[in-house]
Order: C-alpha cells, then sequence, then structure tokens
C-alpha cells in the first residue's frame, strides 16, 4: 500500500475528533437553532473535570459572583470566599472519574439550555453567534484561571491499554488499532444520534419542534423540554468526545476550540441536519488535510502554500456557494431583528463636545487614558467596518482583523519595502485590502445569516494561512525588523512618538492621538452619511429582506459587493492605524479567533450605529473602557473570564447592546418628563 | 419570558457586580498559578549567593557558583565599610534608595505564563531577603500584558514614560516587536533585560540582553551532538510559526555541514488533532532520529504515544525543553530523549545551583519550578548580577547608560548555566548566551549527556539572507 494511502488511514484519528465535534455541532443546532462556537470549550472544560477528579478527586468550580464582595471590597475584610475546586476525598477511579464529569456536562448543559439559550430562541443569528461566543471565552479563561495556561494535565486514557499499545498492518501500513477505535466509536455514536433522530419518541419530537415549535406545541409536545435534553445530550456528547480523544491531542485551554473550525466546515457540508454527512466530511477533511500534507513533502511540483490547512474548508465554502442555501431555518422560531439602524442627528454642539473631550483626553490625560482613548479610537474604526457590512446589510463577516493584517502588510510592504511615503503607502494598502473583501463577498451573495459567518472565518484562515503565511510581498510571519516610520505630510508628524509641544514628551505623544481623531471623525461622518444616502436605504432594505428588495429593484449583489468593500476599507484604516500605533508587525497580532471577539465586542456596543461603535471601541484590549474599569476594580486575570461572562449577559437582557440601552433609557426619560409636565399643566 | 420580566435585568446586573466584585477580592491561595510572593526563609537567606559586602567590595560580580556553599555567613544589607574595626559601635545605616525594577510579563488572557510573573516575584523577594542589589532595596513594579500585543505596548510606554524606571525585565513577552520598537534604541533607548528568545527577531534585538540561547543555538547543539554519537539521518517535525520557518532552514543548512542529512520536514500547527500522521509523513522509520522543534508541551506526551505506536519508542529524539516538567518526568514521557537546554534547571540533585532553585522554590511554598520558570530564573538572576555591577559603577541607583555599560563590560558566570558575555556575537547582538547542553532522562532522573557547547551564531547569517 502507498503512503498516500496510509496516510488516508492515519486521518482516523484526526477524523474521528473532528467527526465527533461536528456531531455535536448538528446536535445543538438540530436541538435549539445554535451554532455552538463554544461547544470545543465545552469539551475542553469537562475534559479537565475528568482529569481532577481522576487525579485528585476534586471538582473545578469556575469563579462565582461572591455575594458579599461589594462589602468585603468596602471595608477590606473577607467574609467569604467561593471554592476553586472542591474536593471529594482523593483520586476517582477512571469510571467513576467519567461517570462523574459526565454528570456536571449534563448539569451544565441544563444550565445553558435554561440560563441562556431559552432566552435567546426569538433572537438573530448573530446574538446566538454572541452568546455561544461568551460562553466560549468565558470557558477558555476559567480554565485558565484554574489549571495554568501551559501545563497539559495528566490524563488518564480510557480506551484500553490493549489498544492503544497494539498496531493493525493493512496491506503493509502500521495503523495503531485506537485510532480505529476512535473511530469506530464516533461513528457508533453518529449511528446513535441518527437513530435517536429518525425513530425515536425523542427524536420526532424535536424533529416536530424543529420543523415547527408552535404546531408542536399544539399536538402537546413540549418544545422546551425537549430542547433541554439535546442541550444536555450535546454537552454529554462533548464531554465524552473530550475525554476520548484528550490522549491524543493533549489537552490545553484552546486545543478543542482550534478543531471546531474543521468542524463546523463540516456541519456546514452537512447543513446542520444529517449527522452522517457531518461525520463523514469530518473525516474526509481530515483525509484530505493529511493527504495534501504529504504531497507537499512528497512531490518537488506540488506548491508549499499551506493547502492542507487551506483546501478542506476551501471546497467547503464552494460547496455552499455553489448550492447556495441558507442553513435550514427552524420553522416555529421568528428570527428577530438586528438592532434598529437609527439615523444619526447631526448635533453640532454635542458631537463637537464630545470631540474636544476626546482631544484633551489624547493631550492632557494621564497616561492610561490617553493610551486608552488611543485604543479605544481604533478600536472603534474597526467596528464601524462592522456596523457597515452587519448591522446596515446583516452580513456576519468574521474577516474583519484578516483585513486590518492586509492593510498591515500592505503598509510593510508599500511603506517600509518600497519607501512609498504616507499618505500613498496606507492608501494602497487600504485598496488591497478592499479587493480582499471584495473576493470574500462573493460566497455572500450566495450565503446568508450563520453560514456566512463560518464561510467568512474559513476565509481568515485562508488569508491567514496563504497570505500572511505564504511567500510573497504580503508575508508577515518570520520577516523580521519590519517597522514604521512616523507618518507625516507636509513636513508634520503625526505618529506615535512625533513631537508635540503639550506632553510631546511622553509616549504615546497626543499627535498621534489627534491624527486617530481626526480619521475616526471623518470616517464616522462618511458611514453616518452613509446611512442617509439612497445606497444606506438600499442596504437596510437588503438587511430587511432580500426578495422584497430585489423585487424593488435594488442589486443585492450589488450592495453586499459594495458593504464589504466599504467595511474592508475601514477595517484597513484601523489596521494602518493600529500598524503605526505599534510601530511594527508581528503574525500574533492577528490571530483568526480574535475575529470572534471582535464580533462580540461590536455587538455588545451596539452593532448597527456610529454611537455603538464608539461604545464597543472603549471595550476593546487597553481601551478607554477598560481603564476606566480597571481604575475602579483591577480585574487583572479575570478579565477576559468577566468580559465573556458580560456578553452572555448582554444577549440574553439587553440584545439591543448598549446604545440601545442607552437609547431606551433615554426615551423613558423623556416620557417620563413629557409625562410630569402635563401633569404639573393647567387643566 | 426573559424580556417581559422585569426582575431578570436588575438580577442580571447584581450577578455582574457580584462576580466582577468577586474577580477584584483577594484570590491569593486560591488558583494553583495564583502570584504568592512570601518571604524567603532564613535558610534560603543563609544561601546566600550575593553579599552586598562583596559587591561593595570589589567590581567583580558575584560567583554564582562559589555562593552557592550553605555555610557563607549572610550580610543584612551591609557594607564592607560597617566591618570597620576602628567603629565601636557603627552607627545604623541609612536605608537606601529602592531600585524600581520595571518588569513586563503575559500573564493575564487565554495563552498566559503566570508562573513567570510568580518566578519574578519570588526571585526578587530572595534577593531582598539577601541584601538587595548592592545594599539597595528592589520595587518590583510588574505590568501585567495579556496575550495581545496593545497590553505588550502599553506596558512598554508606561516604563518608557517612567524616567524611575532606568531598565526594563521581560520575563515572557511574546507580543515583542512593539515593546522592542519602543524600548529599544528606536524608542527611549532602556536596557531590556530577560526576555526568552521565542522568534529570530528577538536574537537581533539591539538593546535587549538575554541569556536564553534561542531556539537556533538549541537547535544547533541538537544537531551537533546527534552528529557526535552517530546520528546523522534525521526527520524533522517542526511547528508551523515564525521561529519553526527559520529553525527549518538552519536544520538543513547546519547538518548538512555537519556531515549529517535531513530526510524530511514535517511543519505542523499549534494544537495538532493527532501527531502520528505527520509523525509518519516524515518518514521516522527510515530514519536514525527525529528532531522535534514543538512550540508547546502539549506536544510531548501525543509524540510519545506517536512513536511508541510506531514500535519506535527507542528512536533518539532531540528537542529543546519543553517535555522537561516534572510531570514528563513521573510518566516517562521523556525517557531517552536527547533534550537540549540552555541552562542546569532539571539537574536538581547532582548540581548546586538547581538545588538552590528548588530550595528556594520550597522556601515559598510555590511548588516545583518548572518549564519556562527556569530559564527565567537564570535570566532574573543574571539581570540582578548586570545591575548590581551597575550600581557599584555608579555608587548609587544606576542610569540606563550605565547598566547597558555594565551589561556589555564583562562576562557574567550565569545561575544554573554557563558565562556568557553581552552583546551577543555579530548581528544576534541579544544572544548574550549561545550555549546548551544535552541531557537526558535516564530511569527517572535527569542527567547530563554533553557539557555547556557554544553555538558558533555568525554561522547562522546565512539565515538572515534575502
Amino acid at each position: 500500500m502507498g503512503p498516500y494511502a496510509q496516510q488516508v488511514l492515519l486521518s482516523s484519528g484526526a477524523g474521528a475528533i473532528f467527526a465527533a465535534l461536528a456531531i455535536g455541532l448538528v446536535l445543538t443546532y438540530r436541538a435549539s437553532g445554535v451554532i455552538n462556537f463554544a461547544h470545543g470549550a465545552i469539551a475542553t472544560w469537562v475534559a479537565y473535570t475528568y482529569t481532577s477528579l481522576q487525579n485528585d478527586g476534586d471538582i473545578p468550580i469556575p469563579p462565582l459572583p461572591n455575594p458579599v464582595a461589594p462589602i468585603e471590597g468596602t471595608f477590606d475584610v473577607e467574609i467569604f470566599d467561593f471554592p476553586t475546586f472542591v474536593s471529594l476525598g482523593g483520586p476517582w477511579p477512571e469510571g467513576w472519574a467519567v461517570l462523574g464529569a459526565l454528570t456536571i456536562a449534563a448539569l451544565l448543559g441544563l444550565l445553558l439550555h435554561f440560563g441562556v439559550f431559552r432566552a435567546l430562541r426569538y433572537q438573530p443569528p448573530l446574538t446566538k453567534v454572541v452568546a455561544s461566543v461568551g460562553i466560549m471565552l468565558a470557558f477558555q479563561s476559567a480554565i485558565v484561571l484554574r489549571y495554568g495556561g501551559t501545563r497539559p494535565p495528566r490524563i488518564e486514557p480510557i480506551i484500553p491499554d490493549g489498544l492503544r499499545t497494539s498496531t493493525a498492518n493493512v496491506f503493509g501500513s502500521i495503523v495503531p488499532w485506537d485510532r480505529f477505535a476512535l473511530l469506530a466509536i464516533t461513528l457508533a455514536m453518529t449511528a446513535g444520534l441518527w437513530f435517536l433522530f429518525r425513530y425515536s419518541r425523542y427524536g420526532l419530537h424535536t424533529r416536530a419542534s424543529a420543523e415547527n415549535e408552535q404546531y408542536a406545541t399544539l399536538l402537546g409536545i413540549a418544545a422546551d423540554r425537549q430542547a433541554a435534553l439535546s442541550w444536555m445530550l450535546g454537552t454529554v456528547l462533548a464531554g465524552f468526545v473530550g475525554i476520548l480523544v484528550a490522549p491524543t491531542t493533549s489537552l490545553t485551554p484552546t486545543n478543542f476550540t482550534l478543531f471546531i473550525v474543521p468542524a463546523l466546515g463540516a456541519a456546514l457540508l452537512a447543513r446542520f441536519t444529517s449527522f452522517w454527512v457531518a461525520a463523514l466530511g469530518a473525516v474526509g477533511i481530515a483525509m484530505g488535510q493529511n493527504v495534501l500534507l504529504f504531497a507537499e513533502i512528497d512531490q518537488d511540483w506540488f506548491p508549499s502554500l499551506n493547502l492542507d490547512a487551506v483546501l478542506p474548508l476551501a471546497i467547503i465554502v464552494g460547496a455552499m456557494v455553489v448550492r447556495g442555501e441558507v442553513l435550514p431555518g427552524r420553522g416555529a422560531i421568528e428570527a428577530g431583528r438586528l438592532p434598529q439602524a437609527f439615523v444619526a442627528r447631526w448635533r453640532p454642539a454635542l458631537a463637537g463636545f464630545w470631540v474636544a473631550a476626546a482631544a484633551a483626553v489624547v493631550v492632557w490625560g494621564p497616561f492610561d487614558y490617553r493610551i486608552g482613548m488611543t485604543n479605544t479610537m481604533i478600536g472603534a474604526i474597526l467596528v464601524l467596518s462592522l456596523v457597515v457590512v452587519t448591522g446596515y446589510v446583516g452580513q456576519i463577516s468574521l474577516a474583519q482583523l484578516a483585513f486590518t493584517g492586509v492593510a498591515a502588510a500592505g503598509l510593510a510592504a508599500f511603506g517600509t519595502d518600497a519607501g512609498i511615503p504616507f499618505p500613498i503607502a496606507p492608501l494602497l494598502a487600504a485598496a488591497v485590502a478592499t479587493l480582499f473583501g471584495l473576493v470574500v463577498a462573493l460566497p455572500a451573495l450566495r450565503v446568508r445569516g450563520a453560514s456566512l459567518a463560518i464561510v467568512t472565518l474559513a476565509a481568515a484562515v485562508a488569508i491567514d494561512q496563504l497570505v500572511f503565511r505564504g511567500d510573497g510581498w504580503f508575508r508577515i510571519e518570520g520577516v523580521p525588523n519590519r517597522s514604521f516610520d512616523d507618518p507625516s505630510l507636509f513636513g508634520v508628524e503625526f505618529g506615535p512618538s512625533s513631537s508635540f509641544p503639550i506632553n510631546g514628551d511622553e509616549l504615546p505623544t497626543p499627535a498621534f492621538g489627534l491624527f486617530v481623531l481626526v480619521v475616526l471623525v471623518l470616517l464616522a461622518i462618511m458611514v453616518s452619511r452613509l446611512r442617509q444616502s439612497r445606497l444606506g436605504e438600499q442596504m437596510l432594505a437588503v438587511r430587511a429582506n432580500e426578495r422584497a428588495a430585489a423585487a424593488a429593484g435594488v442589486n443585492v449583489a450589488g450592495i453586499k459587493l459594495a458593504a464589504f468593500g466599504i467595511a474592508a476599507f475601514i477595517a484597513a484604516v484601523a489596521g494602518t492605524l493600529n500598524a503605526y500605533k505599534l510601530g511594527t508587525i508581528q503574525i500574533t497580532n492577528y490571530t483568526v479567533l480574535t475575529n470572534l471577539a471582535i464580533l462580540a465586542f461590536a455587538y455588545l456596543g451596539g452593532i448597527s450605529s456610529i454611537t455603538g461603535a464608539l461604545y464597543a471601541g472603549t471595550l476593546f484590549s487597553a481601551g478607554i473602557g477598560v481603564v476606566v474599569g480597571e481604575e475602579f476594580i483591577d480585574l487583572g486575570r479575570y478579565e477576559a473570564y468577566v468580559a465573556g461572562v458580560a456578553l452572555v449577559l448582554t444577549a440574553i437582557v439587553n440584545p439591543e447592546g448598549i446604545d440601545g440601552f442607552d437609547r431606551a433609557q433615554r426615551e423613558r426619560l423623556r416620557r417620563w418628563w413629557r409625562r410630569r409636565r402635563a401633569a404639573m399643566a393647567p387643566a | 419570558m426573559f424580556r417581559t420580566s422585569r426582575q431578570l435585568p436588575i438580577l442580571s446586573a447584581v450577578l455582574a457586580v457580584c462576580l466582577i466584585a468577586a474577580a477584584c477580592g483577594d484570590d491569593a491561595g486560591e488558583d494553583p498559578a495564583d502570584s504568592q510572593a512570601p518571604a524567603v526563609s532564613e535558610e534560603a537567606a543563609a544561601a546566600d549567593p550575593d553579599s552586598a559586602s562583596e559587591a561593595d567590595s570589589t567590581a567583580e560580580a558575584p560567583d554564582d557558583a562559589d555562593t552557592m556553599d550553605d555555610t557563607e555567613t549572610p550580610d543584612d544589607a551591609g557594607t564592607a565599610d560597617d566591618a570597620a574595626p576602628d567603629v565601636a559601635e557603627p552607627a545604623p545605616e541609612e536605608p537606601r534608595a529602592p531600585i524600581k525594577f520595571g518588569a513586563i510579563n503575559m500573564q493575564d488572557g487565554v495563552i498566559a505564563f503566570p508562573e513567570v510573573g510568580e518566578s519574578i516575584e519570588i526571585w526578587v523577594d530572595y534577593w531582598n531577603a539577601n541584601g538587595g542589589i548592592n545594599g539597595h532595596p528592589v520595587e518590583l513594579e510588574l505590568c501585567t500584558a495579556g496575550d495581545d500585543a496593545e497590553s505588550a505596548l502599553a506596558c512598554a510606554q508606561r516604563f518608557a514614560n517612567d524616567d524611575s524606571v532606568e531598565f526594563v525585565y521581560l520575563g515572557v513577552v511574546i507580543n515583542s516587536a512593539a515593546v522592542y520598537e519602543t524600548l529599544g534604541p528606536a524608542g527611549v533607548n532602556k536596557p531590556m533585560l530577560g526576555n526568552l528568545l521565542f522568534d529570530v527577531p528577538d536574537q537581533l534585538q539591539p538593546g535587549l540582553y538575554s541569556t536564553d540561547p534561542g531556539t537556533l543555538a538549541l537547535a544547533y547543539e541538537a544537531l551537533r551532538y546527534a552528529v557526535e554519537e552517530g546520528t546523522t539521518s534525521m526527520a524533522v517535525v517542526v511547528e508551523d510559526s515564525d521561529v519553526g520557518e527559520a529553525t527549518l532552514g538552519l536544520v538543513d543548512f547546519v547538518f548538512s555541514s555537519l556531515g549529517g542529512e535531513t530526510t524530511t520536514a514535517v511543519k505542523v500547527a499549534t494544537g495538532q488533532a493527532d501527531f502520528l500522521p505527520a509523525l509518519t509523513a516524515a518518514g521516522v522509520a527510515d530514519t536514525q532520529g527525529l528532531i522535534l522543534l514543538i512550540g508547546e508541551s502539549a506536544a510531548c506526551q501525543p509524540t510519545r504515544d506517536g512513536l511508541e505506536a510506531l514500535g519506535l519508542g527507542d528512536l533518539p529524539v532531540y528537542l529543546g525543553e519543553w517535555c522537561v516538567g516534572e510531570e514528563f518526568r513521573e510518566a516517562g514521557t521523556s525517557e531517552g530523549w536527547r533534550t537540549v537546554i540552555g541552562h542546569n534547571g532539571p539537574l536538581f540533585g547532582s548540581d548546586p545551583d538547581s538545588d538552590l532553585v528548588h530550595q528556594v522554590y520550597d522556601d515559598a511554598g510555590a511548588g516545583k519550578p518548572f518549564g519556562l520558570i527556569l530559564p527565567n530564573l537564570v535570566n532574573m538572576d543574571f539581570a540582578f548580577q548586570v545591575l548590581e555591577a551597575a550600581a557599584a559603577e555608579a555608587g548609587g541607583l544606576p542610569t540606563a547608560e550605565q547598566v547597558h555599560a555594565a551589561a556589555t563590560a564583562r562576562p557574567y558566570e550565569l545561575l544554573l548555566g554557563p558565562t556568557v558575555s553581552c552583546p551577543g556575537p555579530g548581528l544576534w547582538v541579544s544572544t548574550c548566551n549561545s550555549g546548551a547542553r544535552v541531557i537526558t532522562l535516564e530511569d527517572g532522573q535527569w542527567v547530563g549527556l554533553s557539557p555547556f557547547n557554544t553555538a558558533p551564531m555568525t554561522f547562522f547569517d546565512v539565515l538572515l539572507e534575502g
């Protein structure tokens, strides 16, 4: 048997892992309409719990709200503290540890359903995506807080030693039996789920609820209970997969979250409906990856483009584009609307006040506030790009950070390497990023909703692998010492270290902050004008109903392309500003999964308005909101955890984001004032 | 249902406030990764490596190897002048001004190294308990960065702006480019001490003084030792990253120049679902050895399992120190592997420096030092030696220029390591130490296989061409 066939056989391990995660994603979607980005993080948490039970007899407790903490903080006393682990008296035997961990997984499933996703049934896909991202962040952070980030714990395999240490000789190819065992268990789980959904009363009811929840309820089906059971099943499945495969993959806080990308691809291929297609698709992806990896090594003519990481996903994207179908909707569940896209009213005094306040902070503020304001403004610009593409047109993009990376790499290529001066170099870089945006927009012509989110995430992976790590002008990986000179125009410099009459001897000098402020104001005006323009109206029409918009003569494809192009340009501006701020470029700044956090923060601020973008900017890493928060409350290592929990709470309680909440409160105040005036008026 | 409930938003807000408040509470002792900075015991103080009187009385930096002697009397921050015989009752000396020890470490976020931050605190406490730096107490100002560039840059700018911070110590800072740009010669030119040289640009950074040999030097020693023991044909599995890319070029180049031959090289992404296909693709069955250039501990056990599964458990594996942790020793993961390290950290029981480090950690109640803690402690001790030399030269608090000068003035004998000198050779200016040695795990105990050998760094210039 040839080496390629051997690679195919050896794919059974990775294929089983991807498949097990993919069927879990399908199960959760079928049960509740949620694409659960947190599926991998849940699997990781349960696997860590298993190791704690087995090694020490402990159960980890995620950080919980301490009801007396405000009193403790005020009076600097310690009255009460939650334990970090609960000891259950020494190491547990393997079987009991598995049972214990899976029981916790089931309870987690119940908690997620009743605490989070039940409340989001009528919310749009974006809200559910954001909630699942929040859960993912919270679990990952909780793992780091409880176990540390760098040491994999000792994990005892549950597959018998006999299978782990013996190998099968398949026509000359040596394959350990445990890989086949993993695959067999996964396929058995797939068959079990298929059987359950097809032939059992539970499956019938769940399918009925998915088709039309109202009618199902009228027939006496408790749809809510069905969903709760499915969530329990989903988390137990995730946990079992974590425990099962952790000895093969090792256990880190992020491993399974990384595997979720190919698993999502397989689930998407299955339209989040067919367990078998998802499982076999996942195995196919693993096979494709291994064969391509080997071909890059084996064949001189084969391009060294990291195709193993890219091509399987590209195939899925291609399939989606060709097929052009959205995810099957859950009939009775009406997708709620996105937050309102208000027309910004031009109030010069108010706008002037805020601009002057921002300028004052940038010029005279203390160090933390100056730097926080600059980070906030760059973050707000990046979120403005999401306001256009997601807020106005309703297209979920998870590739915006990739566009910032393309722009930064372009700035290095055109500015640093080719010596093209400011502002031509950043404009050229932004133009290239805009082209990338237009290419990423192509799938959006055929795919929408949450599936578009996955497709754009795949596009971000492709840009990372092909552009940032591939050979070419825009390569970032492994290219040392590419720094950026401060931008200057007509002899005036406005970079982070450029001279400035006030506070000019401290980094970053106000010159750069003011430059960013000017750019932000210009882009905010541009986006505001866009909202009021005919193009903006057409964008909102597409967001509301594509078919109706098309019937009304709107060129839907053109609008989508325009939105992606404009959004990519705005993201690119943020990317070049960020590159100037950092003074250099490094591939770790453009991690693919960070796109999820950016979308989540944009949502938290209010994804459909310029004010929302400004709010979102305050939440970015080292942004002004974080700085002000830390002034009073030092969250320290709990920052990411609290952010994750806050995202989930926002999605449940206030799906319009901070901006929507702010508007609602102001409106309430106005009404109260009107009523009061009316009551006080003489009869 | 929830949206119609008036109570839910209030309840959520209360929960959120409680959660935040709880997060802010003192959680010391809750978490295995928590920072604990207990005082070092008298016993540890008795093992004072660098008494202030020595530092005052000689321009030479203290010799760590010599000072491991437990019988040495600790000096309670006194100076040689205190011991003057004609003074009957020496007046109590004025406390000296503290030296601000600005430090940046990546310890908030999902990718975090809180144990390195803890080791910085422990070692500062240890030095303070033993007289500080030339009699000056050390005032640690630890700026914690997350796994993003913004927070690392903010830390760097904070120290750049603070005139009382004359140098900055870097624990583990992966998002280092912006930090270098701010603190290095292109910025305010404050000396940067420490950091682990993960990437090639880290090794080329002027103004940075690190004792970490970096992946290139470690890989060189692995290849040199492999040839020495007769392994001339090797497969390579390398992480898909900046440093992996650079090292891949090096392995081919160096190994062939040493007379060896790499058969196949495979790049693997972080978070590999299964190592077995990569090992098979690398053709490990047809080579004499495997060079494993990974960037995470998580790859250790799967690699061992993969090789065992292929019936290649005895294949010589050459690798860096990711698989040196106690858990790997106990599990026998690294048994027989040729592990290249830039220090003697794991050689507990056979190396006095290693014994001292373990003793200090024991006294601090901080468990066993592992992983990146060990190279960080080497950097910490180097930093203190440089600062002590600078303070002695300054006769008080040293300036940035004096720290630069002290770092490059003379060689330093490292705690746990060889003698080093800064700047590094040629373009590799920040690589003060290119010495590495091979150790192996034999019946559960780490033993040395080779002495420290210095890699010819300028030999690697070819990697920078183009």
